[in-house]
C-alpha cells in the first residue's frame, strides 16, 4: 500500500486499474482515490491526450492557436487535456477531430438534444452522419468522383449551420 | 428546494441505492446514470475566475430551484460546509473527490433518498447523476433523461449539433453520458476468472475498474463497469451495450457460486464462517481487512449460509458507514486512523455482534 500515486507522486495510490490493451497486453495504472476520481473517464486518455494530438508541425500549425474567449492555448489544452470554454470546441477544431476519433471512434453526436429546435435539427445530423460515412467508403474505395461530389453535398449541408455546429456554444454572444 | 449548510442525513445510515428493491442486486450493488452538462456561453468551471464560478453557481442554485423535483431537494453548500460533510457526500457515491476537495463556489443538490444528486460547478457546471438499487440501468436513465429536461427549461446548455454536449474534458463531450453499474463478483475472483471480465469488458469498449484496491483483484471485490464512448453513440446504443453484457458477468458470477458451493464447499464455508467471526470478535480492524471479511459475508448471506437475521441491506450499508468520514460522524470528532480502526471494529461487533 506504500506505492505513490502515479499522477500526482503525492499520495498513496489505493486505486489500481488494469486495462487489456489490443494487443492483450496489460497496463496497469496506480493512483490515489483523489487522483482516480477525476480519471472517471476512460484511462486510455492519459496516454491518448499526449499522443493522439495532430503534431504542432501539421499543416495549419495549431501549437499558436489561442481561443479567444476563454484564452486557453493549444500547448494548455494538449498538456492538460481540458477545454476552457464551448468556444474551444471550435478554435481547436481540427486537432480536436482526430482525438475524438481516437477517444470515441466518431465525432458526430447522435442522440439526445436540449430543446425541440435542436430536436428538428436531428435528421440534419443523421444526414451529416450519413454523408460522412459514404464518403469516407468512397475515398476508402478510391471512388474519387465520387467522394468530391460528396464532399461538395457535405459541404453544402453543414453550411446550413452558422459557425460550423456551435451555435449553443459561442462564449462571445 | 432547500438549501443547508451541512449534511444532516444521519450519518449512520445509506442511501436508498443500497437497499436490495432492484433486479439482480445480489450481484449488481447499484446503477448509476451520470450527465455531464455546461451553461451555455461560459468559461467551463476550471477556466473561470473567482466571479464568474460565482455567477454560474448562483444561476444554478436559482434554476435547480425552479425546477420540479420528486422529492424536496437538499442544496448542500459545500464552500460553506464542514470539510468532513464533503468526505461523507464521498463516501455515499453521491458526489467526487474532487468535487469535495475543490475550492471555491460549489454544491451538491441531491435527493434525500440520495436516488439523485447534482454536482454543481465540478469539472463541468452540472453532473446529474441517478443511482438505482440493483442492475436498473433503464429505470435511471429514464428519470435521468426526465429530469434533464427539466433542467433544461431553466439552463441553457451549451451544445452543438456537431459534438453535442459540449464539456471540459473531451471524454465527456457529446451524450455527457457515462453509465456504470457496480458488481459484487467475489466468486470470480476467487475462481481466478476474474481477468475474463477485464477481456471482455475490453472487447466491447467498456471500461472496467476496482472500486476499492488491488489491480484486478479489487478489495471487497467490486468492480465497476461503464461505457467509454459519449460521442458517435446514441445513449440508447450505450445502455443497450451494458444491457448486453453485464447479464452474461451475472451469470458467470451465479455459475461460479453455483460451482463453489458443489466443488469445494467447506473451505467456501470456512472462508466465510471465518470473515463472519472476525467481524463479530475484532478489537480494531483496517478499512482493507472489513472490505475483504465483509465481501466474504455478503457472499455468505447470497448463498444462504449465514444467520437469516443478516440482511445484504446490513452488509451494504456497513461498506459504506465503516469508512473513515461516517465514523468520524458518528464519533462526532476527529479521528486518528488508530482510532479509527477501533472505532470500525466496534461499529461492526454492535451491528453484527447482536444477531
Ligand atoms: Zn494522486
Ligand atoms: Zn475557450
Amino acid at each position: 500500500m506504500s506505492e505513490k500515486c502515479q499522477r500526482c507522486q503525492k499520495h498513496a495510490a489505493t486505486v489500481h486499474l488494469t486495462e487489456i490493451l489490443e494487443n492483450q497486453e496489460r497496463r496497469e495504472t496506480h493512483l490515489c482515490e483523489q487522483c482516480a476520481a477525476q480519471q472517471e473517464g476512460p484511462l486510455e486518455t492519459m496516454g491518448l491526450l499526449s499522443s493522439a494530438f495532430t503534431p504542432a508541425t501539421a499543416s495549419g500549425d495549431p501549437g499558436g492557436l489561442r481561443c479567444s474567449a476563454c484564452g486557453l492555448g493549444y500547448m494548455e489544452f494538449r498538456s492538460r487535456g481540458r477545454l476552457g470554454c464551448p468556444h474551444c470546441y471550435e478554435v481547436f477544431r481540427s486537432s480536436l477531430e482526430p482525438l475524438l476519433e481516437k477517444i470515441h471512434g466518431g465525432t458526430q453526436h447522435v442522440g439526445k438534444a436540449p430543446d425541440e429546435s435542436s430536436a428538428v435539427d436531428r435528421s440534419r445530423e443523421r444526414r451529416l452522419v450519413e454523408l460522412r460515412r459514404e464518403l469516407q467508403t468512397a475515398v476508402r474505395e478510391e471512388r474519387y468522383e465520387e467522394a468530391a461530389r460528396l464532399r461538395d453535398r457535405l459541404q453544402r449541408c453543414e453550411s446550413g449551420e452558422d459557425v460550423g455546429g456551435a451555435e449553443g456554444a459561442r462564449a462571445d454572444g | 428546494m432547500r438549501t443547508a449548510e451541512s449534511f444532516d442525513g444521519e450519518g449512520v445510515s445509506g442511501g436508498e441505492w443500497l437497499s436490495t428493491r432492484g433486479a439482480h442486486a445480489d450481484i449488481v450493488i447499484s446503477s448509476r446514470v451520470r450527465l455531464a452538462r455546461n451553461v451555455r456561453n461560459h468559461r467551463f468551471a476550471v477556466k473561470c475566475d473567482g466571479a464568474e464560478r460565482a455567477e454560474i453557481e448562483q444561476h444554478v442554485r436559482f434554476a435547480l430551484g425552479r425546477v420540479e423535483f420528486d422529492e424536496e431537494m437538499v442544496y448542500l453548500d459545500l464552500a460553506r460546509a464542514p470539510a468532513l460533510d464533503g468526505e461523507l457526500l464521498v463516501e455515499r457515491h453521491l458526489i467526487s473527490r474532487e468535487l469535495a476537495h475543490g475550492s471555491g463556489p460549489r454544491a451538491a443538490c441531491y435527493a434525500p433518498s440520495e436516488s439523485v444528486c447534482i454536482m454543481v460547478c465540478e469539472e463541468d457546471h452540472l453532473r446529474l447523476q441517478v443511482l438505482r438499487s440493483g442492475f436498473e440501468l433503464d429505470a435511471a436513465w429514464s428519470l435521468a433523461d426526465d429530469l434533464d429536461d427539466r433542467i433544461a427549461r431553466r439552463v441553457e446548455y451549451a451544445f452543438s449539433s456537431r459534438f453535442g454536449y459540449l464539456t471540459c474534458c473531451p471524454t465527456n463531450v457529446g451524450t455527457g453520458l457515462r453509465a456504470s453499474v457496480m458488481l459484487h463478483l467475489p466468486a470470480l475472483v476467487y475462481s481466478k476468472h476474474i481477468e475474463k471480465v477485464f477481456q471482455a469488458g475490453s472487447k466491447m469498449n467498456l471500461a472496467v475498474r476496482g472500486l476499492y484496491g488491488e489491480g484486478t483483484q479489487a478489495l471487497g471485490d467490486f468492480y465497476q463497469i461503464s461505457n467509454q464512448v459519449a460521442l458517435g453513440l446514441s445513449e440508447q446504443d450505450v445502455l443497450e451495450r451494458l444491457n448486453r453484457v453485464v447479464p452474461q458477468f451475472i451469470d458467470y458470477e451465479r455459475r461460479l457460486r453455483d460451482a463453489l458451493e458443489k466443488s469445494d464447499r467447506a473451505r467456501l464455508e470456512d472462508r466465510i464462517w471465518r470473515a463472519y467471526g472476525v467481524l463479530r470478535a475484532a478489537r480494531t480492524i483496517s478499512t482493507e481487512e472489513t472490505l475483504e471479511l465483509l465481501s466474504a459475508i455478503r457472499l455468505g448471506v447470497n448463498l444462504g449460509l449465514l444467520p437469516s437475521a443478516l440482511t445484504i441491506e446490513t452488509v451494504n450499508e456497513l461498506f459504506i458507514t465503516s469508512q473513515p468520514a461516517h465514523l468520524q460522524r458518528l464519533a462526532q470528532h476527529v479521528m486518528e486512523p488508530r482510532e479509527r480502526d477501533i472505532a470500525r471494529a466496534d461499529l461492526l461487533r454492535a451491528k453484527l455482534g447482536a444477531l
